[in-house]
């Protein structure tokens, strides 16, 4: 097999070498309760790390949809951007407000951070394609580009080549409180001439100029779009001739000379070099010894705070569901004389059963986010690439690789959608194959249970060790992938911008934490509810005695199912039915494993951990033959390896196709066994 | 990777007096270069890759930057137009720099 991917495949991979349909056709199809047909659309651009996305917050507050652009894999937010018209007086002096047009509304598209409009990577390619080349009457009605005040001449450089077609413009200015403290100061008006379009400096964190940037916004979408800035005016076509024939250089030449002469003109410096807080950090963050300790040490807070914090809470709801809701439930169906029947135990044991479970799993995925935005918005996390390149480079992955796999550890899910910042369509597939072995939240709920249960006060370590061997088996897996199917890969140089620390906002982290636990909730409820309802109806069909909705777990077909297939674990020490028809559940959704144990267990009340926990021991206990502390860990990694869930499956197919899809599925399931067996037959050696 | 390397000793030497036509200036590779000392962007040698994603962040033949510290892994954070950039270990030791007499 090669992984030099034909033709075919690399559409399958970059599907926006297609032609994505343009902002004019998505938006005036898809607005409805949240937007006018009538209102203009505003493309919001700009390079990653300028606050792009946290101005589109801004503006946008609730009113927000996110979702894949249709025709392609890239995600794109869409929100409304409302007016709140104030009555106060203009202030600036240099527009004419009398003569605004009336806007309500905008609706406002969040394009993915992209540098320049080189395509580069999909994200890229789909900025290039819905602001630049398409025709003008496609095109958004108005382009807002975010740029950095303190560092604006690598901003410009996009502005410089969005100014070459003819569009209506406006530059929000970012960060000029730090631009300030380094000296630098934005002349907004001097910058506005500059550019040949209106810039309004904006603090989105604070929620400050944004009335301004309104005001610009209606008097730029009032006016008539810009002559491009080129002497010779050229059509779009004759730029895209240019630029094919000359691959960029000359034009990139002419850029860069116009993006430093507008920074001159817009920004005035004190000349001062400053030893800044970011650099001071970074000495310790970023230091041959203590800046791996420090990162190891942020990875073991962010799972301590994730297992010590979450478990309560999820013990809470647990027993909330499994206590008062189905008490109340049973009272309810036998005051309508269902008391007892099969539809008693669908709705209690399937429906609410599983919505319980999936909340339960809440204020686990609530956590990870949370300390995920942190991160990310505190700026810690373009340092922790940089520590990892090195390692990643081994894998022949770059060391932005390394950021889906952190994400991996929250959710497999999204970190597989987030593949997508890797530019070449080989090391996307390499990291969407590797992306499953590392250990999601919904595993760990099964790792602290089984943890609990058989190593005692070892618990925490037993865990740890868990996302020990995650990394291991990520590595051990990319290095083998790479020496073999992967052997012509190039690899990617680290070149990263380093953002200066901020201190993470409130609003901000929980609008990220949300939009995520969303996403999450729409892709994982109704998998898990339905896997739920389905064990439930597996062990309500009678196989041995018994009728449909009375039968014995151990007498139903799902007993008799996973019996069928239990011989194959006894390897690796769990070849036992509960414990296999466990692993079939899993394979749907990992946190449905632990309740499977409580179902065919039959446990009365399964918050009580204590019971299920001896039923499970006692499981393990027969099946190892008398080494249950070996077979669990064997179990563990199993689980730690083989199939995350369906949604992962589902992503993976998305983004690399059916074919590598499988090949992964299969990889997963060979190393778990593999691994499984060799760690029980070592262990049941030792204790 | 040999070709590569006799790519840059060949541009190493033809480069090494004549960047900035500054007598007695050296050209250096960027992971040669001396921590926290002002530094010339000399042309990299053809076929760099991330040379445009560079240029993008300001590195472009004659601007002065500064190489701020090594890191972990042997990447170095370089003052590039006030903006810290990380540039890798073995991009670094690509990218050549002028150190002025």
């Amino acid at each position: 097999m090669s992984v030099e991917a034909p033709s075919g495949k690399r559409h399958q991979l970059l599907p926006l070498v297609g032609t994505p349909i343009t902002v004019k056709q998505c938006c005036v199809s898809a607005v409805g309760e949240s937007g006018e047909a009538s209102d203009p659309i505003i493309a919001l651009v700009g390079a990653p790390n300028v606050g792009k996305s946290t101005l589109f917050n801004a503006l946008t507050g609730a009113h927000v949809t996110m979702g894949n652009w249709p025709g392609t894999t890239v995600e794109v937010s869409r929100g409304v951007w409302r007016n709140k018209r104030g009555t106060e007086a203009c202030e600036c002096s240099h527009c004419t407000c009398s003569s605004e047009p009336d806007i309500r509304q905008a609706t406002l598209i969040d394009l993915p951070g992209a540098y320049s409009l080189e395509a580069s990577s999909p994200d890229e390619h789909l900025t290039r394609t819905l602001v630049a080349d398409v025709p003008e009457a496609e095109a958004p009605d108005l382009v807002l580009a975010v740029v950095d005040a303190a560092h604006l001449a690598r901003s410009l450089y996009l502005v410089a080549e969005l100014r070459e077609r003819s569009r209506r413009i406006v530059l929000a200015v970012t960060m000029d409180d730090v631009a300030r403290r380094q000296g630098v100061t934005v002349d907004s008006y001097a910058l506005s001439e500059a550019v040949g379009a209106p810039a309004v400096i904006v603090d989105p964190r604070r929620r400050v100029g944004l009335d301004h940037l309104m005001r610009a916004v209606r008097e730029t979408l009032a006016a008539p779009a810009p002559a491009p800035r080129r002497a010779v005016v050229m059509a779009d076509s004759a730029i895209e001739e240019i630029e094919r024939s000359d691959p960029g250089l000359e034009a990139a030449d002419e850029r860069f000379a116009w993006v430093a002469e507008v920074a001159e003109l817009g920004t005035t410096t004190d000349g001062e070099e400053r030893v800044r807080v970011s650099d001071r950090i970074d000495r310790v963050a970023l230091a041959p010894v203590a800046g791996p300790l420090v990162f190891l040490a942020i990875m073991w807070l962010v799972f301590q705070i994730t297992t010590t914090v979450a478990a309560p809470l999820q013990d809470f709801l647990d027993g909330f569901f499994s206590g008062p809701v189905s008490t109340g439930a049973v009272w309810l169906l036998e005051r309508v004389g269902l008391g007892g029947t099969w539809v008693e135990g669908l709705l209690v044991d399937g429906l609410i059963a599983g919505v319980g479970m999936l909340l339960t799993f809440v204020p686990l995925m609530i956590l990870m986010f949370i300390l995920l935005a942190l991160l990310e918005d505190s700026g810690y996390l373009a340092r922790a690439a940089v520590l990892t390149d090195r390692v990643m480079g081994a894998l022949g992955l770059p060391g932005r690789a390394f950021l889906p796999l952190v994400v991996g550890f929250g959710c497999n899910v999204p970190a597989i959608a987030g593949t997508r910042i890797l530019p070449h369509a080989r090391q996307r597939l390499l990291t969407v194959l590797l992306v499953p072995f590392t250990s999601c939240t919904a595993r760990l709920t099964v790792f602290v249970m089984l943890g609990a249960v058989f190593f005692g006060r070892w618990a925490g370590t037993a865990v740890f060790a868990m996302y020990a061997a995650s990394i291991l088996i990520v590595v051990l897996t990319g290095l083998a992938l790479r020496k073999t199917l992967w052997r012509t890969m190039p690899s990617e140089p680290l070149v990263i911008d380093l953002p200066p620390y901020q201190a993470p906002t409130v609003r901000l982290t929980a609008q990220v934490t949300w939009l995520r636990l969303k996403g999450f909730l729409q892709t994982a409820s109704g998998i898990i509810v339905l896997t739920v309802i389905g064990v439930w109806l597996l062990q309500a069909i009678p196989v041995d005695g018994g009728t449909f909705g009375h039968v014995a777990v151990g007498d139903s077909l799902y007993a008799w199912l996973a019996e069928k297939v239990a011989p194959v674990f006894d390897p690796a020490g769990f070849g036992q039915w509960q414990t296999v028809a466990a692993l079939v559940v899993g394979f749907v959704a990992k946190e449905a494993v632990i309740s499977s144990w409580g179902q065919t267990y039959a446990v009365a009340d399964p918050e009580d951990v204590t019971t299920l926990g001896e039923h499970i021991r006692a499981a393990f206990e027969v099946s190892s033959g008398g080494h249950p502390t070996a077979a669990a860990l064997a179990f563990m990694i199993f689980l730690l390896a083989y199939t995350p869930c369906l949604a992962t499956l589902a992503a993976q197919k998305r983004e690399v196709g059916w074919r590598w899809m499988g090949f992964g599925f299969v990889l997963q399931l060979v190393v778990a066994y593999v691994l499984a067996v060799v760690v029980f037959q070592i262990g049941r050696l030792i204790v | 990777m040999a070709e590569s390397k006799g790519n840059l000793t060949f541009v190493n030497s033809i480069l090494t007096s004549s960047a900035t036509g500054s007598p007695g200036a050296t050209v250096l590779s960027l992971d040669e270069a001396p921590v926290d000392v002002p530094v010339v962007v000399v042309p990299a040698p053809e076929g760099t890759s991330a040379a445009h994603r560079l240029a993008t962040l300001g590195w472009r033949p004659g601007a002065v930057v500064s190489v701020i510290r090594r890191t972990a892994g042997g990447a170095r954070v370089v003052s590039v137009g006030g903006a810290r950039v990380a540039i890798g270990h073995t991009l670094a030791h690509r990218l050549l720099v002028e150190v002025p007499a």
